[in-house]
């Protein structure tokens, strides 16, 4: 059994750039973009789809990276934390909606997602979308405010 | 936990190079679809580790549709897609109440109406109601086709009446009538993403001419091996009002349908007593629903 | 860079019969240590005096006594080689009885995580103030209850990671560690490998999370450094979710007896309580001294004269516990205030009365309550006034009236708390450079609280200096002198002091420094909005820039002034009591069980405030910790020890769909330290999960004893009374 791995090339688009990775086809998007691309803003919280800690956008759609293996990425679209704008985590910091982090990247995700489909969410809205994200850290409330002011309501 | 780094995944391009590949490696591959639960199962020993065959980019079977008739759902649709379907919304509400209560939005988002029937857990969301619709799911071979009304696929628990070469390709079902009222209910131990404790779907066709029930389709999750249809619940709903006596009786009468087990969530006889009245509570719903 | 994994015990008790690494060497394993392959050192446990003192290895020896114990670690190039090569350890077990419950674990007979000291007795302690038994046979009333605070998973989002760095031409390490405390780490690690504290440098970069967990020296802790050397190569550890259920810390598990004499009026003549806590395998850090501290408070917000305590820590065959936010402050609070709203209830007197005719008076402070603390300032009838206004409590009894004869089960709960902190000195290096900006170094580890922005916000108010020239620097042992790093609530009040301190100490010199050049005397000087000058001739003054810039060079200084301009303070703290009053709305569908949580009003007192959004963070981030430990979180073990809800999808934190609508106020009771500082960090988790479970006991009518609150424990309350 195998220690040795396939390794295939996959192309896709990342934060709007053609790139091509080499990689096993079942490792993770996850690992992939923080062992192999280096691009660490994508947080492991659990590795089982319960946290929401590494949600990227895929296809304009939030998921889990550490759910999807890099043979369902081939010729698709990644957006990550380093690739969003940036008038998102510029709310969360203003509202005082991260204190540790670790769960900002993930959530600043789904609010992309939250608020490409949209623009003007209510609370019960934001609620909804961000029920998949977990925080240990700052009881939402400011999360939430951050959300309607990167929104704009 | 174990790393699936070292699988090989094996990639077709189209619907009929992807049965090819099951045909020849039948019993040694897994189908891959979002893989919320897959790749979660493989990881935690749960499940073996096999190579996988992944059909994610199949995109000829990621539809819906009306058709013939029927509303066809092609296996790999997201549940994103069926929750905020219209055609899906108008012809069979109940399934995309379900579709928003299988998971968080990144879950919707990834996860297939195909792959949640197969993964085959009876707390499955989509599963009471494709019962209550008496769907109709479609498996593809290399060199076959058949359909399997969606009662007769589970012969126990996680055990399925599908060939290793086969795919489960695509769900269909008549859309509801005008006169069909149905809803999707779940317990959850939080408001947020959670596995549930009970669920079910209850669809009521009503007579207008004697304001009474012509049709009555209970199905009820997590209670037992496999997904049920409460038969006695159903006989005592037709041809009778749906009144409070009613309501309460047939609600009663689920305990002759299911079995539940006792786990973290709760113990058997509190399943027991929450199917009862969330199928009392879910009737009292639709009650008012009929009445408006 | 190699990468560590950890093979871990499958079972709660079991003697380690083989174990054969060769499987795991042909799938990619670069080296497999057991426990005679490396020195096995012990881990620093809780030096309690007048325990039964155990011990833990790196690596379990000869027996593991939890599920997750560290039993051989795999050592490989890459994470996804190092977890199919721990897959292929082949350890044979033989499986003894598992002690799961501490009660039992007392029995005769039961068997023994520890065989050497006989027993699963941990520690026993009492104490006594006044005439216990007098009170009670005087009593017009005794209410007896019971009740368990359940054993919950602190769960930071980012699990335990660790990369050490052995540099062999100095024999030094270098470990960057999610740890709360990283010259604590530094201290055991060097020990621990037989080096100087110098030779070790510890990193805790930003720290995603620990609430308590992070605090413990673990045995991956040693592991790492020491592999690092024995390979000579870069190690990195990496925790996953379900190591972080079995193998880090819990909080809390405590069982508390409590009975309470009082008078028909709703006075509080006499206490007894009888805590049971149930340690885990090992004492880790606290172990003893919560179940002590939680024995101190007991007495809470109220003048109880007559008070008996008891307290027992019991080993039991489960994941070590350790300090959770609140430490042993929030089952004293839950304890006492449980107790004193049930008495409420049977006395038939309104919950928020039978406080106030209770409470500690603001002229009674400081107050020695007998048990060994002495509570520095306090206004408890302020704080619960201000709850009651703002909550406008008596409209909430009416309309609970009212629906309460529409059959809706709706219950109100309160929770008045004092609690301590503060417990442990920190030191701060502050530096004014050259051209006037400023480099602060504090011994504390903020990883999310905002710290540092307090500190900046003291030392800019202090030297005048803004905000965008003021950078922090912390957790970086070679940046400055040993702290404590981050918990119990003391960053602002222990560090924060000794940054205003020691910025004193530099204004001070900057005040001499610019005496010297406008040729003045420093009592002719006043200091202003950032600027230096003469009382009666403001014309004659300096900037900050300007002195800093003097004060490097020795040309301008008086000849008794060393050049440069900094200060490094080590701050001795008080303990100081933080206190507040809570309140909680909820309903309760009775066909299902769920309980609705409608609403949470939180009057905390924190002593002087320095920023508020940073302590509303902390309110807000607590509730949601105390919500969870109230309703939704439970760590359920089988018959065999076996964690049933090691992971995200069973063990269920609070969603933002679960947090409910939420106000927040605050009292000002200064503590006597110069920033009149309380801590806050810790106030929820101590001051609100009681107020739910009294709301929910409100609402049913009927007795609680365990949380969490899930609809099935619930349902059963109410059907248990059916029967």
């Amino acid at each position: 059994m195998a220690t040795s791995r396939v390794v295939r090339e996959f192309s896709f688009k990342l934060n709007g750039r053609e790139v091509k990775v080499r990689a096993p086809p079942a490792y993770t998007l996850l690992d992939t973009l923080r062992y192999i691309i280096r691009l660490t803003g994508t947080k492991d919280g659990c590795s089982s789809g319960d946290c929401g800690a590494c949600t990227v956008l895929l296809d304009g759609k939030a998921v889990h990276s550490c759910l999807t293996l890099m043979a369902q990425v081939q010729g698709r679209e990644v957006v990550t934390v380093e690739g969003v704008d940036p008038i998102i985590p510029q709310a969360y910091a203003q509202e005082g909606a991260v204190q540790c982090g670790y769960c900002t990247p993930g959530l600043v995700m789904a609010t992309a997602a939250l608020l490409k489909a949209n623009p003007k969410p209510s609370d019960e809205d934001i609620r909804e979308a961000l029920r998949g994200n977990l925080c240990r850290c700052t009881g939402y409330v400011k999360i939430i405010r951050a959300v309607k002011m990167a929104a704009g309501v | 936990m174990i790393s699936l780094a070292d699988l090989d995944v094996v990639t077709p391009s189209s619907l009929g190079e992807a049965l090819e590949i099951l045909a020849e490696r039948a019993g040694k591959v897994r189908v891959l679809a979002g893989g919320t639960d897959l790749i979660v199962q493989m990881r935690h020993r749960m499940t073996p580790k096999t190579d996988l065959l992944n059909i994610y980019a199949l995109d000829e079977l990621r539809y819906v549709k009306l058709e013939d008739g029927y509303v066809k759902i092609g296996a790999l649709t997201d549940f994103s897609t069926i929750y905020s379907s219209p055609l899906v919304r108008r012809a069979a509400p109940v399934l995309a109440e379900a579709a928003f209560a299988v998971g968080s939005v990144q879950i919707m988002n990834k996860a297939t109406l195909g792959g949640n029937i197969v993964n085959a857990s009876p707390a499955a969301d989509s599963l009471p109601p494709l019962y209550v619709l008496d769907a109709n799911l479609t498996l593809k071979s290399r060199s076959s086709v058949r359909t399997v009304p969606i009662d007769e696929f589970y012969k126990g628990y996680k055990k399925l009446d599908i060939r290793p070469d086969e795919l489960l390709v695509e769900v269909s079902f008549k859309p509801l009538p005008d006169n069909y009222s149905g809803r999707f209910f779940k317990h959850g131990l939080r408001q947020g993403d959670a596995i549930s404790v009970v669920n079910g779907a209850v669809l009521i066709g009503w007579d207008n001419e004697t304001d009474t029930i012509a049709d009555a389709r209970v199905a009820l999750g997590a209670v037992a091996p496999t997904v049920v249809r409460a038969t006695e619940c159903e006989k005592m709903l037709v041809g009778a009002k749906l009144d409070d006596e009613t309501m309460w009786r047939a609600a009663e009468a689920v305990k002759e349908s299911i079995s539940p087990i006792d786990d973290v969530r709760g113990s058997a006889a509190y399943r027991r007593e929450m199917c009862i009245n969330y199928v009392y509570m879910t009737l009292w719903i639709l009650s008012r629903k009929v009445k408006a | 860079m190699l990468y560590m994994h950890v093979v871990r015990s499958r079972y709660a008790h079991a003697r380690i019969r083989s174990i054969d690494v060769n499987k795991a060497y042909k799938h990619g394993a670069r080296a497999v240590y057991t426990y005679d392959d490396i020195d096995n050192v012990e881990i620093d446990l809780e030096p309690a005096e007048g325990a039964n003192l155990v011990h833990q290895r790196v690596l379990a020896t000869g027996k593991t006594r939890y599920v997750g114990e560290p039993v051989a670690v795999v050592v490989s190039d890459s994470l996804t080689n190092c977890l199919d090569a721990a897959e292929q350890v082949e350890v044979v077990y033989d499986p003894l009885p598992a002690v799961l419950d501490p009660f039992k674990a007392m029995d005769p007979g039961s068997p023994l995580v520890h065989e050497e000291i006989g027993t699963n007795v941990y520690f026993t302690w009492s104490k006594q103030v006044g005439n216990v038994e007098e009170s009670f046979s005087k009593a017009d009333v005794i209410v007896q209850t019971q009740m368990w605070i359940q054993r919950v998973a602190p769960s930071p989002m980012e699990p335990r990671c660790t990369v050490a760095n052995y540099n062999p031409s100095n024999n030094s390490f270098t470990l960057y560690a999610s740890s709360q405390n990283p010259h604590r780490l530094r201290s055991f690690v060097a020990k621990k490998l037989g080096v100087s504290e110098n030779a070790v440098r510890v990193i805790a970069p930003d720290v995603g999370g620990g609430f308590g967990s992070k605090l413990s020296i673990y045995p991956e802790d040693i592991l790492a450094p020491m592999l690092s050397k024995k390979l000579q190569k870069p190690i990195a550890w990496v925790e996953t979710r379900m190591e972080n259920f079995y193998a880090t810390a819990h909080g809390r598990d405590m069982h508390g007896k409590i009975e309470l004499a009082l008078s028909r009026q709703g006075k509080i003549k006499g206490l007894k309580a009888e805590i049971t806590a149930d340690i885990g395998a090992y004492p880790y850090g606290f172990a003893k001294a919560m179940p002590l501290t939680a024995c101190r408070m007991i007495t809470g917000c109220y003048k109880i004269n007559n008070a008996s305590v008891k307290a027992v820590g019991v080993f039991t065959n489960k994941t070590p516990i350790a300090p959770y936010r609140g430490a042993g402050r929030p089952e004293a609070a839950y304890f006492i205030e449980r107790a004193v709203e049930k008495a409420a209830a049977r006395l038939g007197i309104d919950p928020a009365d039978i406080r106030r005719i209770n409470f500690i008076k603001p002229d009674e402070f400081p107050y020695d309550n007998g048990l060994g603390m002495v509570y520095d300032t306090g206004d408890y009838g302020k704080a619960l006034d201000r709850l009651l206004t703002i909550s406008n409590y008596k409209h909430l009894r009416e309309k609970q009236t009212e629906l309460r004869q529409k059959g809706v089960l709706v219950g109100i709960g309160l929770s008045t708390y004092v609690e301590v902190s503060n417990f442990l000195p920190q030191p701060a290096y502050v530096r004014i450079e050259r051209d006037g900006s400023l480099f602060i170094y504090s011994g504390t580890s903020p990883h999310g609280q905002g710290g540092e922005t307090a500190f900046a916000q003291i030392a800019s108010d202090t030297l005048g200096i803004p905000l965008d020239k003021i950078t922090v620097a912390h957790s970086d042992t070679s940046l400055g002198p040993p702290g404590n790093g981050t918990a119990g609530s003391w960053t602002l009040a222990s560090g924060g002091n000794a940054v205003l301190a020691a910025c004193r100490r530099i204004r001070e010199k900057m005040m001499r420094i610019a005496a010297h050049m406008l040729e003045c005397r420093i009592e002719d000087l006043e200091f202003v909005d950032g600027v230096f000058r003469v009382r009666d001739d403001s014309g004659r003054r300096l900037s900050v820039e300007h002195i800093a810039r003097a004060a490097y060079d020795i040309n301008g200084l008086p000849e008794d002034v060393e050049p440069g301009l900094e200060a490094v303070t080590h701050y001795v703290p008080e303990l100081t009591f933080p206190f507040g009053a809570h309140l909680a709305i909820v309903e309760v569908d009775a066909e299902t069980g769920q309980v609705f949580l409608r609403k949470v009003v939180m009057v905390n007192d924190c002593g002087e405030v320095v920023n508020p959004m940073l302590v509303d963070g902390q309110v807000v981030g607590g509730a949601a910790q105390a919500i969870g430990q109230a309703l939704f979180e439970s760590l359920e073990y089988d018959a065999n020890g076996t964690l049933l809800t090691a992971s995200f999808a069973d063990y269920l934190i609070p969603t933002a769909a679960e947090m409910p609508d939420i106000l927040t106020d605050r009292t000002v009771t200064p503590a006597p330290n110069p920033l009149g500082a309380k801590g806050v960090g810790e106030a929820s988790t101590i001051g609100l999960a009681q107020a739910v479970v009294n709301a929910v006991e409100d609402a049913l009518g009927r007795s609680v004893e365990k949380t969490p609150l899930t609809p099935y424990m619930v349902w059963s309350i109410l059907h248990a009374f059916e029967k």
